[in-house]
């Protein structure tokens, strides 16, 4: 079992903001869309955070690891080779699946909290790992709703597939708060029962309510409630990283630095 | 905003279309909105809208703007189609009727004008003599260049604004010489943190009007340039809205850019101008 580096607080590398990332006062790591990345054509804005001793972190949308195909090799070979031309440290993906019967769904579908669909994720993961030079780290999705007859919690269905595999977990507490508000789970428990000391680091977010639901959009500013989640998170153990990810209607410099700012700010309350 | 000379007062967006036409209008609304932090552009000439209030000061600004809102563009596609947009045609209304530029000639007669003079040569080429349809060739083609080229020509007043104008900050510094122009041995596109290869983007355009250095541009052009050439991005490059004198646009623009934000006074400096 490799040891993770501690990465600090990053912020999710973007193309049209990649100026704004690079000039951002205090980010200690980005992460990077891995199908964004082409072998060969790496954005010269990476190669400058690379060049300064930034990690960048390649992070995986398509894997599918919860569908019932078997795993894509060229997907998990295109990620080995991001992460063997970043140099990451490790990689990391979602308890989700993204395709079925040859079509693509565009978003990260839930996989059901089942003994054989854990089976099936666990292969997949297991076969993943075989072609990663890097160490995988996967990452809790945001439902909008659960299969039936689960059998598990997320957090035992989690910490049965560390287990089972060796990966790290990637714990996106927006994604958390999205399920408390959508389908009334409980981050408390969540955190109690997942393997702390597999983290590899945290993902926080914006979104916003419509209606009775909230949408965990990636494109609005970080509620309270989401940091308070990273707080009470941060009280259990230290994370070797926490990420601020935007994926769309990027606010001024000011406001991202601001939002950085507000969770480096819990982060370094429980030091 | 305005620029302030003895023959006319015009907005920079107004003098970039009389110095170099709709697409330097374009380019001008461009940094309008980088200096007023509505706007980013990445490395790789990608513009997108900053998630921010306000629509932009002009109509340019505002076609342009609510474009980006919708998505992300290019550089030389959004200044493309902000200079062919109806807000565009719009400035050139104002400006004909303000009989800064003379009404449309058939530019379409200008290519035609060319195939006449090459064919007249290459047939004078099997002439017993060729002499006539050389001269006739070449009076074909200077009649194209002298008379045909233009679509809008400036009239006597529209040239007496652009021989008048003066990079008074950054973005009349676009007005006058294009993102791609130089001020002071200093790129203007260094003014807004944007590199090279970004404004590479933009079509080539033969600066029609180069204003002398030594007139109304001073302390303020070489100051805002100078001093926002520290600034890394062309976001964090703001502009105060205040009036200043020429005098006090020096002072401040140097004054104000720190490592973290840059500040340049984009104000109209009319006295720097109307001391000419």
């Amino acid at each position: 079992m490799s040891e993770l580096p501690r990465l600090g607080v990053g912020i999710g590398w973007r193309s049209e903001i990649d100026i704004t990332v690079e000039r951002l006062p205090g980010v200690d790591f980005v992460e990077v869309v891995a199908e964004n990345i082409h072998i060969g054509h790496i954005p010269e804005s990476v190669v400058l955070l690379r060049e300064r001793g930034v990690p960048v972190l390649p992070h995986g949308v398509s894997l599918s690891l919860g569908g019932a195909d078997e795993v894509d090799a060229q997907r998990v070979k295109h990620l080995a080779e991001v992460a063997e031309a970043l140099d990451a440290p490790l990689v990391s993906d979602h308890v989700c699946f993204v395709r079925a019967g040859g079509l693509d769904s565009g978003h990260l579908m839930p996989v059901p909290r089942t003994r054989d669909a854990l089976d099936v994720l666990v292969a997949n993961v297991k076969a993943a790992q075989q072609d990663l030079p890097v160490p995988l780290a996967l990452e809790n999705v945001a439902a909008l709703l659960e299969w039936p007859d689960g059998e598990l919690s997320e957090g035992q269905f989690l910490a049965e597939l560390v287990e089972r595999t060796d990966c790290y977990l990637l714990v996106d507490v927006a994604n958390l708060y999205a399920n408390a508000r959508n389908l009334g789970t409980d981050p408390e428990r969540f955190l109690d029962e997942i393997p702390l000391e597999r983290l590899a680091y945290v993902h926080v977010a914006g979104g916003v309510e419509h209606g009775e639901v909230y949408h965990d959009t990636h494109a609005h500013a970080v509620l309270p409630e989401v940091l308070g989640l990273l707080d009470e998170l941060c009280s259990r153990v230290a994370p070797p990283g926490v990420l601020l990810e935007r994926d769309d209607n990027y606010p001024s410099d000011t406001e991202i630095a601001t939002e950085l700012a507000a969770i480096r700010e819990v982060v370094e309350k429980h030091r | 905003m305005t620029t302030s000379t003895q023959a006319s007062t015009v907005t920079p967006e107004e003098l970039g279309f009389l110095v170099s036409g709709p697409g330097r209008a374009s380019e001008v609304a461009l940094a309008r909105l980088l200096d007023a932090g509505l706007i980013r552009i990445s490395r790789q000439g990608l513009v997108s809208a900053v998630e921010t209030p306000g629509n932009g000061a002009t109509p340019l600004e505002a076609q342009m703007l609510a474009s980006l809102r919708i998505s992300p563009q290019n550089l030389d596609v959004i200044t493309k189609t902000t200079a062919y947009s109806p807000a565009t045609e719009s400035l050139r209304q104002h400006l004909l009727a303000r009989r800064l530029i003379g009404k449309p000639r058939k530019g379409a007669l200008y290519p035609w004008a060319w195939i006449i003079a090459i064919l007249t040569f290459v047939i004078g080429l099997g002439a017993d003599n060729f002499l006539p349809y050389l001269l006739v060739a070449v009076a074909v083609a200077v009649l194209g260049v002298v008379f045909l080229r233009r679509k809008g020509h400036l009239t006597g007043a529209g040239k007496r604004v652009v021989k008048r104008a003066a990079a008074l900050d950054r973005v009349t510094a676009v007005a006058v010489y294009g993102l791609r122009g130089k001020i002071f041995n200093q790129p203007v596109y260094a003014m807004f943190g944007l590199t090279a290869s970004v404004v590479g983007m933009l079509p080539v355009r033969r600066i029609k009007k180069r204003v002398r250095e030594d007139t109304g541009v001073g302390s303020c052009g070489t100051s805002c340039g100078s001093s926002c050439s520290s600034c890394s991005s062309a976001s964090s490059c703001s502009s105060s809205s205040s009036s200043c004198s020429s005098s006090s646009c020096s002072s401040s623009s140097s004054s104000s850019c720190s490592s973290s934000s840059c500040s340049s006074s984009s104000s109209s400096c009319s006295s720097s101008s109307s001391s000419d």
